[in-house]
């Protein structure tokens, strides 16, 4: 694929990597090496001969140095010297061979046993149940009493009902219980945001106790909400979408325990919007071979639900460079997001592709308004608004982000032709 | 349908309390809630975008080339790891007559906002975007451009560097400019903007500059003196040679009795520091205004009071940019004679500080490596190749060349590289930056 040096500091784990790979990143320093349309490889000589190799397909790499930064220099330098033009097509030595082919992906595992599985199921099912009636009335009272004090409730105040859920093994209600607390203490209008937070709350207690009376669609996305999860392995059995991708923009959010980032797509022919998730524990690097920037031919499986944003990839080729940036206008746009609300009442954060937008600041903040003159609101947690600013210079741009409602949180932008990642 | 305001109040207030709902629709159980669900849907379902008029401002077309991807790179590699880096890239990028990436343009002058040595070299590769940006935040105000139709409203920094811009152009018209409001100025606007006229100081400057010595304000007294102080010829110039010509016969020195209402006028300081006698210390600021050249230097750093002779001389060589008096005292320097100020070294022009300085280093005197410390980027191969070899020798070795690394050719030979292997990542990136921002006299 085409590689921009952006998406190799994009894939190093910081930028003293960079800045070590940037002097290693020699042909002197490399006696071996060479490159086929699956991988990179070559020898580089530090304190002994390294054997290094990068699997273009997905980037991930291998090095035989003690590092325990992974990637480590040797592979950026690889991928540097690579995007020099200096790593010139060969035949993979039998090591590249034997690698490769241990990277690629392993049939379905065994199915566990049936019956002990069907208990698990009818164990949990049990917990949810009480979960659930538990939810209820706590529910119930609050409404009773009323949500006058919900601001100046402790955390602990939501953080007990919630860490109930979890133990009812029902963790997507644990999570939205505990984004009540920030919502309360979102300042203006937090009446509105917290009256349909429980409200939903409310929605799903009845929907599950009735899932069987939903379609499959609705059903999949109430059993997700809960907590339920879709094996991997089984989803990419089913058949996908397939597409020319673009990849538009990637949001990372980082908590005590873990990182976890949505990679947003949008498909050339479909128009649909993906979304793919990736985790990792606090230091270790994100999956990042989904580059924004880049458009990728691939299969596509959606998770089951009303409106199915979230994917896995299936299958994939090999990713050029954007070419064109896929925007609509604020008004179509939002359209998009009702229809999006009018199949699934649970979607809490939107793809929006914004063409011919200008950042514009106002007393209450900045926003994107389009050339008819309708505007929406950046987050005022976002912090990269001069970026985007001087990267317009008061002119239209494009711009992508992802819009919960209320504000949106730009992503990246789209200049003289490039996709800028914010 | 109920109004979502509605059912956000009977949740606010409780369906408990005593109060008449707003409908007879259910309330009971989960229906309180699966209402408010739908009606919160329906709202933000429906809500329409904001509506804001055009307006605002746009960017000038782009003025100056983008610095290359590579070298923006390296800027990004500057920004998170390397700093002392960055007055080097600031100032091969202007050179280079490039303008930085639009997106580093926030960070760069968030840098220059807190720290404000950089912002000449910053405001040099802003470019028309980066202009334009800084009158769009009221905070990176000081790097903002006032036009002349600015002069009277404008903030100091703008005005100050108005002025300047407009000496480069036509000093006589920016002296117009500076004379139409001085009267009217407040007293540091107007110590701002005398300093302003070093840019195309002439004779033409003297009538308005020796009237300015007459201003109620010290701080520009004083730097209407500094100004001309340097200005050959000018009365106050002539005034202070004769001073000095009363002081100095041959090498015998006679010092001033008093310090009179003219020198003080001139900017002589009358009252000295703790521990200075005033006598010296009038003779001190004589000396320093006067061109060095000329003067019995080999018989005064000789005599009793040498190292007064040396400090005020290598004054008068910063002030007068005299190059063979910067020499002469540098060699004083090098050797450890106190009093001889390093800046010295930016006197030399670049070739000729090289040679001097590798020539000390390469006889082992005592402080050539500390002068090696005050030249600025890039020494020339020879003098680099000896630096790093001497502070090998030296203790405190690393630090040394740690900021030896910021200075030398980043291109030295490979045999010093176990020297400097702390240093290779900073060579190597200085090595990139010469590449992609080479500099006009080396292209």
């Amino acid at each position: 694929m085409q590689l921009t040096q952006a998406q190799i500091a994009a894939i190093a784990p910081d930028t003293q990597t960079i800045a070590r790979a940037q002097a290693v990143a020699s042909p002197v320093k490399w006696p071996a090496g060479g490159r086929d349309e699956r991988a990179l490889w070559g020898q580089c000589r530090g304190a002994e001969l390294y054997d290094v190799a990068v699997d273009l397909r997905d980037f991930a790499t291998r090095c035989t140095c003690p590092s325990r930064r992974r990637p480590c220099k040797h592979a950026l330098a690889l991928l540097m010297l690579a995007l020099g033009g200096m790593v010139a097509p060969g035949a993979a030595p039998a090591w590249v061979d034997e690698w490769l082919a241990e990277r690629e992906p392993k049939g379905p595992r065994r199915p566990p046993d049936a019956e002990a599985q069907q208990k698990r199921i009818a164990e949990r099912e049990a917990k949810i149940a009480a979960g659930l009636d538990e939810l209820e009335r706590w529910l119930d009272d609050l409404l009773r009493q009323g949500i006058a004090a919900a601001p100046s409730r402790p955390w602990e105040f939501w953080d007990q009902t919630a860490a109930r859920l979890v133990d009812a093994q029902a963790p997507g209600l644990a999570r939205r219980v505990r984004a009540l607390h920030a919502a309360a203490a979102s300042g203006d209008g937090w009446p509105e945001r917290v009256a349909e937070r429980l409200g939903l709350l409310g929605v799903l207690v009845r929907a599950y106790r009735g899932q069987e009376t939903l379609p499959d669609g609705p059903r999949a996305d109430v059993r997700a909400q809960i907590g339920w999860t879709q094996g991997q392995d089984e989803l990419l059995l089913g058949a996908g979408v397939r597409d020319a991708w673009h990849v538009l923009g990637a949001r990372v959010e980082e908590d005590e325990r873990y990182r976890s980032q949505r990679t947003w797509l949008a498909g050339r022919d479909t128009g649909r919007p993906a979304v793919v998730l990736a985790f990792a524990a606090a230091q270790a690097p994100l999956d990042r071979s989904l580059l924004p920037g880049t458009i990728v031919d691939a299969e596509l499986v959606f998770y089951p639900g009303a409106a199915p944003v979230r994917a896995l990839v299936k299958e994939r080729g090999e990713a050029r460079r954007l070419e064109a940036f896929p925007g609509a206008g604020v008004d179509a746009s939002l359209g998009e997001w009702a229809a999006a609300l009018a199949r699934s009442p649970f979607v809490e954060t939107f793809p929006l592709a914004l063409a011919n937008v200008v950042p514009v600041r106002r007393k209450d903040g900045w926003y994107l308004r389009d050339a008819r003159g309708d505007a929406l609101r950046i987050a005022a947690r976002f912090e990269r608004t001069w970026e985007l600013a001087a990267l317009a210079g008061g002119r239209q741009i494009g711009a992508f982000g992802e819009w919960d409602g209320e504000t949106l949180w730009p992503l990246s932008a789209w200049v003289d032709g490039e996709l800028e990642e914010l | 349908m109920t109004r979502y305001a509605d059912l956000v109040k009977v949740a606010l207030l409780g369906r408990g309390r005593k109060q008449a709902p707003p409908d007879d629709g259910p309330f009971g159980g989960l229906d309180l809630a699966a209402r408010l669900a739908a009606a919160a849907l329906c709202d933000k379902a429906g809500r329409l975008p904001a509506r804001i008029d055009a307006g605002g401002t746009r960017a000038p077309e782009h003025d100056l080339p983008r610095a290359s991807a590579a070298a923006s790179r390296a800027l990004a590699t500057i920004l998170a790891a390397f700093p002392e880096v960055l007055p080097e890239w600031l100032d091969r990028c202007r050179a280079a007559g490039r303008r930085v990436r639009e997106r580093d343009l926030p960070a760069l002058l968030e840098l220059a906002r807190t720290t404000p040595r950089l912002r000449p070299a910053v405001a040099g590769v802003l470019g028309g975007r980066g202009r334009w940006l800084t009158g769009e935040n009221p905070a990176w105000a000081f790097a903002a451009e006032a036009d002349a139709a600015d002069w009277e409203t404008g903030a100091r920094a703008a005005r100050a560097a108005l002025l300047r811009r407009r000496r480069a152009e036509d000093p006589a018209a920016a002296l117009a400019l500076l004379e139409s409001t001085f009267s009217a100025d407040g007293g540091e606007d107007r110590a701002a903007f005398v300093a302003a006229l070093e840019v195309g100081l002439s004779p033409a400057d003297e009538a308005f500059l020796e009237r300015a010595l007459d201003d109620r304000r010290k701080e520009v007294r004083r730097a209407a003196a500094a100004l001309l102080t340097r200005l050959p010829g000018s009365r106050l110039a002539r005034r202070m040679d004769e001073r000095l010509r009363a002081c100095l016969h041959g090498a015998r020195v006679v010092f001033p009795a008093a310090c009179d209402d003219a020198m003080i006028r001139d900017g002589i300081e009358p009252v000295p520091p703790k521990g200075v006698g005033a006598k010296a210390f009038w003779l001190f600021q004589i000396v320093a205004a006067v061109p060095p050249a000329g003067l019995p230097w080999d018989k005064l750093l000789r005599g009793e009071h040498a190292p007064l002779f040396l400090a005020a001389g290598s004054r008068a060589a910063l002030v007068h940019a005299d190059a063979d008096a910067a020499e002469r005292f540098l060699r004083r320097a090098a050797a450890g004679d106190e009093g001889a100020d390093p800046e010295l070294v930016e006197v030399l022009p670049a070739a000729r500080r090289h040679a001097l300085l590798e020539e000390l280093v390469d006889n082992r005197e005592p402080e050539a490596l500390a002068l090696v410390l005050r030249a600025p980027p890039t020494l020339s191969p020879g003098l680099s190749r000896a630096a790093v070899r001497a502070a090998s020798r030296a203790p405190y070795r690393g630090r040394i060349l740690a900021e030896l690394a910021r200075r030398i050719d980043p291109h030295v030979d490979p045999d010093l590289h176990p020297i400097l292997a702390d240093q290779l990542p900073v060579l190597e990136l200085r090595a990139r930056i010469h590449r992609e921002l080479p500099s006009p006299s080396s292209s």
